[in-house]
This record gives C-alpha cells, structure tokens and sequence, in this order.
C-alpha cells in the first residue's frame, strides 16, 4: 500500500523539457508538495548540467504549490545563478505569486506572463559568483 | 456533503460536526488530506479563495510534521465545523519535540493564510498543530 501511494505521488508531477538555442525550457506539471518536490529538485538540478544562458521554468500546468516547492525554486535560483544562467518564470498561479510574496521571495524571481515573453526577453540576472566553479563545461553532461 | 449553506457545530438531529481522518505518516497521503479538507471546507460555504487557504495552511502543517513523525505511525487530522469557522488539528508521534522555526517558508505560509494557528506539545513524544479559519474574514497582508 506504501510502496504504491509513493510510485502514484511521484507521478503527480511531470516535466516536460525542450531545448532552444541557449534556451532550456522546463514545463512543470501537477502538485508540488513534499512528496514531489525531492523528484522535482533532482531532476531541476539534472537540467542545469545541459543548460546554457537561459532557463525558463513554465510554471502554467502547476495544479499545486507548498513552500517545499518554494524551497526547490529558491534552490535552483541560487544555482543558475552561481553558473550565470538566467532563470525565469512563466506563469505561476495568483496563489503561488501570493506564496511567493508571503515569503517575501517576489522580487527574487523574474516572472513573464507567457512562454512566448520569457523567450523573447533580453533580461540577465545577475552571476552571483563569477570565480565559482562551472558546472562541468556548456552544455556538458 | 457540499450543498449545504448554513452548518451549525451541532445540527438538528443532535449530530457533531466533527470529521477525523487518520492516514499513515507518509508525505505520499498529503494530497488526500488536502482534497478532504476542501470539501469539508465547502460546507461551510467558504470562498473558492479560502478553500484554497486552508487546503494549503492545512498542507503546510502536515508537512512540518511529517518532518518529525515516527515512521510506521499515523497522522491525525481531526476537523471541526462550527457556524462561521473551522478548525483542524493535525497531530503525529515524534521522537522528541522541535518548535517549528518562525522562519521556515512553511511556517510563514501557514500563518499567514490561517486566522489563528498554534503548535503544541503535551508530550515528548506527540507534537500537533491547530489552526483556525473563518469564513469572511479578511486575510492579513
């Protein structure tokens, strides 16, 4: 009964990855709760290793979000900046940009309303550590 | 079960409006938890807005307390309807008790989307937490 309530909780979040010239998009599905948010981080942190200046989280197919999934975002946003990738956000649900301002998180993130703007963008974030360490090489892994 | 407008803590035949749910201590069960909790909300006619509320203030209390759960054990969800408001208590077995730290996404989230919330131990080994949400009542900035 556990083992199956754990294999059905992670396929409650799904993502979805396309590769663009220098742009990873990612779509996130389903709940993001604590039971999906290790998969999910895992799997976010997966992509950075192919990712190169930009990576754009398409946040619209988010039935779900808790503060662990906050946690994940908040992770990965200080990893693409230590690598000096650009994150940015697509279409968060009004809750999770509710969540997000509870938190006092809104302004660490860049959000776009829609996929198309989030690719268009010409915005950089800031790199954080410019001597840190790079991730292995672009586009390596 | 959602099509009533108006339900007292104790209705006409004498019946409390109190729901336990017990589920196993395992994050995969939370979104259980989280669809029973809206649909006892929505007896109470709450808004589609504080649904969500406390679907997630629900959430994030579980999630703090998974965190210390004796594995093997069960979560408590205990909800009581009264006219305007409901209140739930969810409680686990703990190795020892953690005061959940003021700032913890979770723990934010969670205050800020209940009217009233407060942890509590009687025990070194039981922790819980009770939240409170009104219906109608404005949600703190």
């Amino acid at each position: 009964m556990t083992a199956t309530a754990h294999s059905r909780a992670r396929t409650h979040a799904r993502l979805l990855a396309a590769c663009r010239p220098a742009h990873t998009v990612i779509g996130i599905h389903g709940e993001i709760d604590i039971a999906t948010s290790p998969a999910l981080r895992m799997r976010l942190r997966n992509a950075l290793q192919w990712s190169e200046d930009v990576l754009i989280l398409d946040l619209s197919g988010v039935s779900f979000c808790d503060a662990s999934g906050l946690a994940v975002l908040v992770g990965i946003r200080n990893r693409t900046r230590q690598f000096g990738i650009t994150l940015r956000l697509v279409a968060p649900s009004p809750r999770m940009v509710d969540l997000l301002r509870i938190t006092g998180l809104e302004h660490g993130f860049t959000i776009h309303p829609t996929l198309s703007s989030a690719i268009a963008s010409r915005h950089r974030d800031p790199v954080s550590r410019p001597d840190a360490p790079h991730r292995g090489g672009r586009g390596g892994v | 079960m959602t099509e009533e407008t108006e339900t007292p803590a104790v209705d006409l035949a004498g019946i409390r409006d109190a729901v336990s749910v017990r589920l196993p201590a395992v994050s995969a069960y939370l979104s259980v938890l989280r669809t029973a909790t809206a649909g006892l909300a929505a007896r109470l006619d709450f808004t589609l807005d504080q649904i969500e509320d406390l679907r997630i203030a629900v959430d994030e209390a579980c999630a703090m307390l998974l965190r210390q759960a004796v594995p093997g054990t069960d979560l408590v969800a205990e909800f009581e309807l009264t006219g305007q408001e409901m209140t739930v208590r969810v409680e686990v077995n703990t190795v020892g008790v953690t005061v959940p730290k003021r700032d913890d996404f979770a723990w934010m989230v969670l205050t800020a989307l209940a009217d009233d919330v407060d942890a509590t131990s009687d025990s070194p080994d039981h922790m819980a937490i009770v939240l409170r949400k009104r219906r109608g009542a404005a949600r703190p900035a």
